[in-house]
């Protein structure tokens, strides 16, 4: 065994052992890129319910309130926009969503000048899915984000960045609804007579 | 892991080797060591085969006996809708599949969960914790017990404890097994049978005082990680420390008082506060007043 054999030997195990390393980062990123869209597509199903629910709802108080047409307008324009705008980016998803927030709270304000809405079995129930709906936008919100905080931290920390780049892994934008948005989304439709 | 196999092989190829001081045949010597490694080949691979099987079936069995024991009955989303979306909610956070939902009739306020994984879990509340919680600390709770299925706590659990009392078992196998030896014929043996019982004796002493201590700890520091993980999921590590103040008042579950294995699954010792111990190093739970006063901190 010559002197030249082990140090070429030596730096063939060397390079073995950073290209597992390569090969492994590069996977790990590709699990957490994976993850992060999953988490996305929660959040659409989440929201998809919410569209799916306010139809029914605009229906059910247009029979109460027939006069409260700019209100019932306001909801439909706001949902039909939220539907159709581009998914892709949080941000832009974040302000048509709460958008349709701020117009169903309006919406669900009217209970208070109609008695008969509030007694009526189906509001209720409305009510209540949408409000659920709302929870569980937020809890998918809080999954997508935290999966969004284990891509971004790998991406940006050293030496797995190198990698990062190369291979053209990007960081994600968190789902931010604005915090003072998100506390009156969440108050919105709680009911309390 | 590793440690309990190990172990396990070292202590039984002592007890062989003790073993073949009795039996061999005292007209001519044969070289003991060559002796016990005939029969270590049979009789370790069989003992860790035999601790595998007896671990395996508390591992899949578990959860089940304690669900009966505590007369939980199953729920539907229709039974009782907000308890069920909020299970749903916390597992949406947790990107966890929902788990199987169950009530207990009990005045008393306690919850648990068991399930070897998040595909097979189960969580169960009393109809009392249900009544008495506000939602944003029932939501804590679920969040707690979740964490706990999350973390492969329950999975740890078990294991422990089927380890821990196969030790007992053999321990109290070789114990007879010494004491019948006792009565032999010539004076070699005697050392012989005083170390089969030895070893009888370290593993009792290991099944009943140490590891129960070892397990007690871990079962500590998984409930501070539990809470930790609730704290996380919730973003409202008050709400858990303030379900706490609420249960620790009255958390006694009756139809549980047997199981005191199953107690660290509980959100709060679910035995009576006479019969089993509630401070130190004996206790399953930490103390409320540390656990609330961690998640105060975290809340600041």
């Amino acid at each position: 065994m010559s002197a030249l054999l082990i140090f070429l030997l030596f730096v063939a195990g060397l390079l073995l052992i950073v290209l597992f390393y390569v090969i492994g980062v590069y996977n790990g990123l590709v699990v957490l890129r994976n993850r992060v869209k999953e988490a996305w597509s929660d959040i659409e199903v989440q929201l998809k319910r919410r569209y799916d629910l306010i139809p029914n709802l605009v229906e059910t108080v247009k029979g109460y309130a027939a006069h409260e047409a700019g209100t019932l307008e306001k909801v439909i324009q706001a949902r039909n926009m939220a539907m159709n705008s581009n998914h892709h980016s949080p941000e832009a998803v974040a302000q048509t969503e709460n958008v349709l927030s701020g117009a169903l709270k309006s919406l669900f304000a009217l209970r208070e000048a109609y008695p008969d809405l509030k007694a009526n079995q189906n509001f209720l129930k409305l009510q209540e899915e949408i409000r659920d709906t709302e929870d569980k936008i937020q809890a998918s919100r809080r999954f997508y984000n935290s999966n969004v905080l284990a891509l971004n931290s790998k991406v940006e920390m050293f030496p797995g960045n190198i990698i990062a780049g190369s291979f053209g892994f990007a960081k994600e934008q968190f789902f931010k609804l604005d915090e003072a948005e998100a506390e009156a989304a969440k108050k919105a439709p709680s009911v309390k007579f | 892991m590793l440690s309990f196999p190990l172990v396990l092989a070292a202590l039984s190829y002592l007890c062989i080797f003790a073993f073949t001081h009795l039996v061999r045949d005292p007209d001519f010597y044969v070289n003991p060591i060559t002796q016990a490694n005939m029969y270590a080949m049979y009789i370790i691979p069989g003992t860790v085969i035999l601790a595998a099987i007896w671990i395996t079936f508390s591992y899949f069995g578990g959860g089940h006996m304690l669900l009966s024991a505590a007369n939980a009955h199953e729920i539907r989303k229709q039974d009782n809708p907000e308890v069920y979306r909020l299970v749903e909610n916390v597992c949406i956070t947790m990107g966890m599949p929902l788990p199987k939902v169950y009530i207990i009739d009990d005045h008393s306020m306690n919850a648990f969960a068991t399930g070897r994984d998040p595909q097979h879990a189960s969580i169960a509340l009393t109809s009392g914790i249900i009544a008495r919680l506000d939602r944003p600390e029932l939501e804590a709770v679920i969040a707690h017990e979740m964490g706990h299925v999350i973390n492969r706590d329950i999975t740890l659990m078990l294991i422990t404890v089927a380890g821990i009392s196969f030790f007992a078992f053999t321990g109290s196998i070789l114990l007879r097994a010494a004491a019948r030896s006792g009565r032999s014929r010539d004076k070699n043996d005697g050392a012989a049978v005083l170390l089969l019982f030895g070893i009888a004796v370290v593993f009792m002493i290991f099944a009943y005082f140490i590891a129960p201590l070892i397990r007690m700890a871990v079962s500590r520091s998984r409930e501070y990680l539990a809470d930790a993980t609730s704290a996380h999921v919730t973003r409202n590590p008050l709400a858990l420390a303030s379900a706490l103040r609420k249960i620790s008042t009255d958390s006694r579950v009756e139809s549980l008082d047997e199981m005191t294995a199953m107690a660290p699954m509980c959100i709060e010792n679910p035995l009576d506060k006479i019969g089993s111990s509630f401070s130190g190093l004996t206790a399953t739970h930490p103390p409320v007043a540390k656990r609330i006063a961690a998640l105060e901190a975290m809340g600041r």
